[in-house]
């Protein structure tokens, strides 16, 4: 599909074009009609193309659902289709978080859920026969199409349909967003990032208009919003600083007065329905910026007022004083109160390390660890936006040439959104809207002039000649132009350079999705020295054999990565998942993969464990395995249990798995169930036996046994192991 | 109380500078003559009345009384408000009220109307918060909702003052059914989710 994003689109228009342009003799339709045909057509082929785009992983690989996330979500939707709604608001899970359980219906954010049954109710109403998985394989395509659309609206709010134009196509294909809604990525973010664009764009339309209608409708894009993904703390706390930044530069308005508190009280009241938020809006710190300003908006709005109805502005300036002293103090002794007396939270850890990249890394191990949580290398910027991230900028100059109430929106949202992204790689989809609207931006206020200096030529050479042609403004433009030599020219090549670089922008994106974002994840892929694809299924195989072998009530302890998977796939019960809202329990699984074998057995015995699991990439050199996550385990383990010290698996600070490792490090439970029979086993010629190719050295520990623990199962190409947990002693020894 | 209000009387009179002055000290001697405990502000720079009922005390006081309404007088008259002494802010507020009361008698009834109504759900709001601080907020989903659909209402009803308002230039293509149409829409949501939520 490489090069068909343009190409489609362009060879859309031109027959589309041909086609007005033999209809407009038949027809006359009149140039308004024509515009109107020409953008419902390339709006149509953007939608399309958005959802094409995403299909690659399903023709490269399966309709398969992806990655760790998306089975819970697969899950829980599979149990909402079978028992509907009331069994599934208040299911309590028994197979995960084993003993402790989990209580479903009140700690997810059913959003993304009920969509995808909603969805599979109505195709079957229509009588397709679908089946619930390929419904939610092609949810996330399906609702980044419907985002190029409202990123359409929105860019036409902010400057004209042209800006909107090129926003949805650039939105359609964006590499930041595609890597988060490609076919069979189930997860909260393909719909979430459709809801966060819906709820600005309505909350802009509302301040514009300042009508009650649309700021209802953006309460409910909040709603929707809210229950489909925890950053909805972003737009909570996007808007109250775009409401300050207005009242702060002189911009307060009416509008701006109904638009925010009809959104804040009528989106607080809804999404105080979704269970998993309950009263945090008038609880937590998070939300109270908020709330503030919606007490500082009623303040302004009473002082406004009364300036109105007053006419002296010396009364009213010591009016001001006591309303501005009175009710700051007032605000900031409720602030203290509240936070003094327990009733209104602290921000979280996770607030916290968004604000101070370096938070996570001292205090919360468990957020550090995951690798999308980590602050973005440029490179992946680049990778992620391509043309965008200079086009960024330029659009940033042409916002503030022009700025208006939306305007002065999108600003503050790409901002904040881009210094995001720059602390954590997953945000940089919160940062993808706003900057493929402020490229827009500069894409089409350039092509605009360019296009009228280029079409400005003819009226120019004919007032060249005649020296007198019509209107004021064009004599006077004219006059301008005619001092540039070879405008027409100069124009001409930078419209080509325009298009070159949207064209590149267009190969770059197909490429990226084509060869990056459509990995599943737990169908890995590589290819051999021959060029030939090897395709490794080993997680499905092992999951399946799970299914099959075990009983039933089996307990299979593994690291948090694989919970959902495990839950989903296999259908037993897991000790730790990738909910990760206990972290004693989690640690106390990474303590029992950091113990040797003795202790480690203690633990996992405790916890009625049957089997375990360990990822394991030496044999094909898959490198995102449990040795290489190793270290966190320890650090989570550690963090709770002080038994555990990191120094202990370190040789000199450095993480090794040869002869010179630490001696704790060969003997923990972790290495001996990797590299159990390792030893005897050649990965690659021409190197010793026991070579691990993941990490290309020869481990340190090579012939051992097992006392506690016996092989179960191991995949063909050795990715997953599974360990039974013997039974206990018949006798004391 | 009579003394505060003959004195509000005098200060609003419209006559020259010495007559009001006399007439004031006619009526401090009158108040004093029959024994009305003067009701005196702190902030008046009069601390002293220990004993009010001797005559010396009255003169004293009289006199004293007279010079702080001369200071605040001509305050008024300069009235550079704020930041000067604390009496000058006591008539600023005086003239701040006055003077809003007499531009809000130009308000139209309807917006008045509306005034009223947000009067009564911030009213209700606040009883009802006070009611909590009484009894305790258990069932808090029930609390929140009776509180937020007080304010809800209001700030809506603020919304719809603001859209029909004919000085409001800003919303002059909006017709007022519209406007109102809009108000009804958002109060049915908002009551759908406060039932809902009620519990």
């Amino acid at each position: 599909m490489a090069g068909r994003g343009e190409g489609t689109n362009s060879g859309g228009i031109v027959p589309a074009l041909e086609g007005v342009l033999a209809q407009m003799k038949a027809f006359r339709l009149r140039p308004k009609q024509q515009e109107m045909l020409i953008k419902v057509a390339a709006l149509l082929l953007i939608y399309v193309l958005a959802f094409a785009t995403r299909l690659f992983s399903v023709l490269r690989y399966e309709s398969v659902i992806h990655e760790f996330d998306p089975y819970f979500n697969y899950r829980t939707t599979l149990y909402l289709t079978e028992k509907g709604f009331y069994e599934f608001w208040n299911w309590f899970d028994y197979e995960s978080w084993y003993p402790v359980g989990r209580i479903i219906g009140g700690t997810l954010y059913p959003g993304l859920m009920v969509t995808a049954a909603l969805l599979y109710w109505f195709l079957r109403a229509l009588s397709f026969a679908v089946h619930i998985k390929d419904v939610c394989v092609l949810t996330a395509p399906f609702f980044a199409s419907n985002t190029t659309i409202v990123a359409y609206f929105f860019g036409k709010e902010l400057r004209d349909s042209g800006t909107g134009l090129i926003a949805a196509a650039f939105i359609a294909i964006c590499p930041g967003y595609i890597s988060r809604s490609v076919a069979g990525s189930y997860d909260n973010e393909g719909v979430a990032i459709f809801a966060l664009l819906l709820t600005f764009y309505l909350f802009v339309k509302a301040v514009n208009t300042g009508s009650l209608a649309w700021s209802v409708a953006s309460a409910f894009g909040y709603f929707y919003m809210v229950s489909a993904w925890g950053g909805y703390i972003f737009i909570i706390n996007l808007i109250p600083i775009y409401v300050l930044v207005l009242l702060v530069t002189g911009r307060y308005s009416r509008r701006l007065y109904i638009a925010y508190n009809t959104l804040y009280i009528l989106g607080m009241l809804l999404a105080m329905q979704i269970r998993f938020v309950g009263f945090q809006h008038v609880q937590s710190g998070e939300h109270m910026a908020a709330m503030g300003i919606f007490f500082l908006m009623q303040v302004f709005y009473f002082a406004e007022w009364v300036r109105a109805q007053l006419g002296d502005p010396k009364l009213f300036k010591a009016f001001l004083k006591f309303t501005v002293i009175g009710a700051g103090s007032l605000g900031v002794l409720a602030l203290g109160l509240g936070l003094a007396t327990g009733y209104i939270s602290p921000w979280t850890g996770r607030f916290y390390s968004l604000l101070d990249p370096t938070y996570a890394k001292i205090n919360i191990p468990i957020i550090a660890s995951v690798s999308e949580h980590q602050p973005t290398a440029w490179s992946s910027f680049m990778f992620d936006f391509h043309i965008l991230l200079i086009l960024f900028p330029a659009g940033l100059y042409f916002c503030f040439k022009q700025l208006s109430d939306a305007i002065i929106f999108i600003l503050c949202y790409g901002l904040t959104s881009l210094y995001f992204a720059g602390v954590m790689v997953r945000l940089i989809l919160v940062a993808t809207p706003a900057v493929c609207l402020i490229g827009a931006i500069a894409v089409s206020a350039t092509l605009k002039n360019l296009a009228k200096l280029l079409r400005e030529k003819k009226p120019a050479a004919v007032a060249s000649t005649t020296k007198t042609t019509g209107k004021k403004k064009a004599a006077a433009k004219s006059g301008y132009d005619q001092l540039l030599p070879f405008q027409k020219e100069g124009a001409a090549i930078l419209l080509l350079g325009c298009l070159y670089l949207l064209v590149q922008y267009v190969v770059h994106c197909t490429w990226v999705t084509s060869e990056a974002y459509s990995s599943p994840s737990i169908v890995l892929a590589a290819r051999q020295s021959n060029g030939e694809r090897v395709i490794f299924d080993d997680f499905r195989e092992a999951y399946y054999w799970l299914r099959h072998n075990t009983p039933t009530d089996a307990k299979v302890a593994s690291w948090w990565d694989y919970g959902y998977q495990i839950t989903a796939m296999a259908n037993r019960t897991v000790i730790v998942d990738n909910n990760t809202w206990n972290n004693t329990h989690i640690a106390t699984v990474g303590r029992a993969m950091s113990s040797y074998e003795d202790e480690s057995y203690q633990i996992f015995k405790s916890l009625d464990v049957d089997y375990v699991l360990v990822v394991f990439g030496g044999v094909t050199g898959y490198s995102s395995d449990d040795i290489n996550k190793f270290l966190w385990m320890v650090r989570i383990g550690g963090g709770v249990f002080p038994v555990i010290k990191e120094a202990d698996y370190l040789n000199n600070g450095e993480y090794r798995i040869d002869k010179e490792a630490a001696p704790k490090m060969l003997q923990c439970l972790m290495y001996k169930l990797c590299y159990y029979r390792f030893g005897e086993l050649s990965t690659e010629y021409g190197k010793p036996p026991g070579w691990d190719r993941a990490r290309g050295t020869e481990i340190g520990n090579k012939h051992f046994g097992l006392e506690y623990y016996e092989e179960a199962f191991t995949t063909s190409n050795w990715i997953v192991r599974i360990y039974k947990v013997k039974p206990l002693d018949n006798r004391w020894s | 109380m009579p003394f505060i209000h003959s004195m509000k009387y005098i200060c609003c009179l419209k006559v020259r500078k010495d007559e009001r002055e006399t007439l004031i000290q006619y009526t401090f001697s009158l108040a004093l003559m029959k024994k009305f405990p003067i009701p005196i502000d702190q902030s008046e720079g009069e601390k002293d009345q220990t004993d009010p009922r001797t005559l010396t005390s009255m003169m004293i006081l009289n006199l004293g009384l007279t010079k702080v309404y001369r200071l605040v007088s001509r305050n008024e008259v300069s009235r550079d408000g704020a930041s000067m002494a604390g009496g000058s802010t006591t008539s600023d507020v005086r003239s701040l009220v006055s003077s809003l009361r007499s531009a809000y008698a130009a308000t139209p009834v309807k917006l008045k109307i509306i005034d009223l109504y947000v009067l009564y759900a911030l009213i209700t709001a606040f009883v009802q918060v006070v009611y909590m601080g009484m009894v305790g907020s258990f069932p808090f989903n029930a609390f929140l909702s009776g509180v937020l659909s007080c304010v809800g209402t209001a700030v809506l009803a603020v919304c719809l003052r603001m859209q029909v308002n004919k000085e409001n230039k800003e919303f002059r293509d909006l017709p007022p059914e519209r406007a109102f149409a809009d108000f009804l829409l958002c109060n049915v949501v908002l009551h759908l989710v406060i039932m809902n939520f009620l519990g």
